[in-house]
């Protein structure tokens, strides 16, 4: 044995470091019983136990694949950061919300116009991921597997017990609402301590307001010299403003799972949320009786269920495994499999041949099945145009004048700058 | 209290005399202290040099955080000077750190002098005020959050209070103040302690003598006991002013930087925009400016403490 000098110590230790600094890059995904192994990216927790047995049942049919889930809170962020990395799963669920528009725009996600993995899925639903963002002219770079709805959800009891009916037009909500303050109920239940809980009266709104469609309008902003200003959506924030007078009196101290609680306990009769929010206020009263009604327009033809895919299924645009990846999203969009997802979540699926089975679901559907939906208007606000907080601060103060120009000179400045830097 | 004063010089070999070395020949550093050092500045390199050169680098580009981008050049720093939602939060930041650092450093040195007194049970009492450090920030946040938002207006409801008969975290105009009674309450410990440590360096003599001549306890605090703890004072203001310049834990417990965007603090802005906003470059520049302002104003804080050191 020899002594340990200085030299042969320092020696050691630097190659133990250059060892370990390439340790890291030696884990790969190769092992060696030759089946292809995929990674499934999930990002909802409520659902991890059903995605594990969807992939157990999977892996036992396929015997060549093996489908392992990765289950990531806080998915957009991870991903960008898998993304940096040039590491991008094989196999991804996400929320076709403005960060799918935005990741979608660089072109990263696969064209699934070539599969036929959309045949089923209705059409209206289909397009609303193509409004958030494309990679290309006439690309869709997801399929969407479970919908929700954003409407006003109601407690049936409640209803029936003050001896009102679902609206069809603002006017008869309005209605109701004086009816229930009359017999000393609250109306609607607010939380606005979250600032994002106005948002949702925003986009139901002005997806029925917005006639043209909600993309076309913003699309018509997006062009800074056409003149188009928020002042256009005046009658949209009116009502908002409007309905927040119909509320509980402590609606500026409540958080969203204060809301859910509150609401859950019967301490109003409508909650104006998407259909996201069931299973949490069952949660906290699994007996509570829920049903959902369209936010009414002016007039009830104009009425539109304002919807986002909840979940969709994306993959790299070119994936190191794209048959197996496709035969999981097939069997993924099968329908024993899209029906026991959306049992479990409180969603609608998105194939033209199911529809909800929930009874808190039906007041949305028949919009669903007629292909009245429209796109969250929210959805189109890059996401440095803090848009929930002035919502939430003009619920607070009433300016209307102060939200449009804030809101104009906001976006004119964010939109200005993407296109400086583009 | 025997302070013991080395007056004779240490015995030193008189062969070991230091040699005079020529200016115009480096001295020769024993190779073993580089190798000491090299870790250390290996790791500081890795770890924080290079981060921040990268981060400085893609101010000048249109990076979102991944995928492709392109040189922008100063583009991203003139949409800042001209972005009023990037002024507001330097707005409310300086408000609250001014703020918060005077209300700190007064509340510490009053405690400071009272634990410093004697009185019994001190060291109960130097603990019991210790541990509002020890708590971490996000709890004693969400803790404060529901006190302010359930018990407070009560209190106020019941004093017949407009201002306080409503959530203060709801208040755009006062806001910010819950956020400054929270920071104040969990940084006043760690600001005790140092000041602690610096009365324990003013001899007992000079009290003797000040209380021959007659001098009052105030008149003992405000010529003898401050003059010669200013360097505490100015070690303290610098810290906690830095760290209220990065306020961020309490923001996201407390307010989110609402309501509206009242509270949106430099950090808080930062994160949200440039992580979740995908504007990392944008917001990237923004935290090089951020970084610059601090380096001045504490570099500007010690030299104005340090040139009101008379000792």
């Amino acid at each position: 044995m020899t002594a340990l000098s200085r030299r042969s110590f320092l020696a050691g230790t630097a190659t133990a470091a250059a060892l370990a600094a390439m340790g890291g890059t030696l884990a790969g995904c190769s092992s060696g019983d030759g089946k292809v192994h995929l990674e499934l990216f999930q990002f909802k927790s409520e659902a991890i136990a059903l995605f594990d047995q969807i992939c157990a049942d999977f892996n036992a049919a396929n015997p060549d694949i093996v489908v392992t889930q990765n289950f990531q809170a806080d998915n957009i962020t991870s991903l960008r950061a898998r993304l940096v990395k040039g590491d991008i799963p094989d196999l991804i669920t996400i929320n076709g919300d403005y960060n799918y528009g935005a990741l979608a725009d660089t072109g990263i996600f696969y064209d699934f116009n070539r599969t036929d993995l959309l045949d089923g899925v209705n059409p209206s639903i289909a397009s609303i991921l193509d409004t958030l963002g494309t990679g290309g002219q006439g690309q869709t770079n997801g399929v969407a597997f479970a919908d929700n709805g954003s409407g006003i959800i109601y407690n049936r009891d409640v209803f029936d017990s003050a001896g009102v009916a679902p609206p069809t037009t603002w006017d008869e909500l309005i209605e109701i609402c004086d009816e229930l303050t009359a017999q000393g109920i609250d109306p609607f239940y607010w939380a606005i301590k979250d600032n994002w809980t106005g948002a949702p009266a925003f986009s139901s709104l002005s997806g029925s307001f917005l006639t043209d469609g909600v993309a076309a309008w913003y699309d018509q902003r997006r062009d800074l010299d056409s003149g188009t200003s928020f002042a256009e959506l005046t009658p949209v924030f009116k009502k908002m403003h409007q309905a927040v007078q119909y509320g509980n009196a402590d609606k500026a101290a409540l958080g969203y799972n204060d809301g859910n609680q509150g609401f859950a306990q019967g301490k109003a009769a409508m909650y104006w949320h998407g259909t996201y929010a069931i299973p949490a206020i069952r949660s906290y009263n699994p007996d509570i009786n829920l049903g959902t009604f369209a936010t009414p327009a002016d007039n009830a033809a104009d009425t539109k269920v304002v919807s986002g895919v909840d979940v969709a299924l994306t993959m790299g645009e070119s994936p190191t495994h794209l048959e197996e990846n496709l035969r999981f999203f097939k069997y993924l969009m099968d329908e024993a499999n899209v029906t026991a997802y959306c049992a479990e979540q409180v969603a609608y699926p998105t194939l033209t041949t199911l529809s909800a089975q929930d009874p808190a679901l039906e007041g949305l559907q028949p919009y669903f099945d007629a292909g009245r939906v429209a796109t969250y208007s929210d959805h189109n606000f890059p996401p440095a145009i803090t848009l929930n907080a002035y919502m939430q601060q003009y619920l607070f103060n009433g300016d209307l004048d102060q939200l449009i120009t804030t809101l104009d000179t906001q976006w004119d400045k964010v939109v200005r700058r993407i296109n400086e830097t583009a | 209290m025997t302070t013991q004063t080395a007056t004779a010089p240490r015995a030193s070999d008189p062969q070991a005399a230091p040699r005079t070395i020529p200016d115009n020949q480096a001295k020769k550093v024993d190779p073993a202290f580089i190798w000491m050092l090299l870790p250390a500045a290996l790791v500081f390199t890795v770890l924080l040099t290079i981060p921040l050169l990268t981060g400085i680098f893609y101010t000048f580009t249109n990076f979102k955080g991944y995928g492709d981008w392109h040189f922008v050049g100063l583009t991203n720093y003139k949409n800042l000077f001209t972005d009023d939602i990037i002024w507001g939060s330097y707005l409310f930041t300086f408000k609250y750190a001014i703020v918060a650092s005077i209300l700190t450093n007064i509340i510490a040195l009053g405690l400071a002098l009272v634990l410093n007194s004697k009185m019994k049970a001190r060291s109960f009492f130097r603990g019991v005020f210790f541990v509002p450090y020890i708590l971490p920030v996000l709890v004693v946040s969400y803790i404060f959050s529901y006190l302010f938002t359930n018990n407070l207006p009560q209190i106020g409801q019941a004093l017949g209070w407009e201002w306080l008969s409503t959530s203060l975290l709801a208040n755009e105009d006062l806001a910010w103040l819950a956020i400054v009674v929270v920071g104040v309450w969990q940084s006043v410990a760690y600001n005790t302690i140092i000041y602690l440590a610096g009365l324990q360096t003013v001899p007992e003599e000079i009290y003797e003598a000040s209380a021959i001549d007659g001098a009052g306890p105030v008149r003992r605090l405000w010529s003898m006991t401050l003059p010669l703890i200013i360097p505490y004072l100015g070690i303290n203001m610098v810290l906690s002013f830095k760290g209220f310049l990065g306020v961020f834990d309490q923001i996201v417990a407390l307010t989110s930087g609402g309501p509206g965007t009242a509270t949106q603090s430099i950090s808080y802005l930062i994160f949200k925009n440039g992580f979740q906003g995908g504007e990392y470059a944008y917001q990237t520049a923004n935290g090089v400016i951020y970084f610059l302002i601090v380096v001045a104003l504490s570099f500007a804080q010690l030299r104005f403490t340090q040139s009101q050191e008379r000792v």
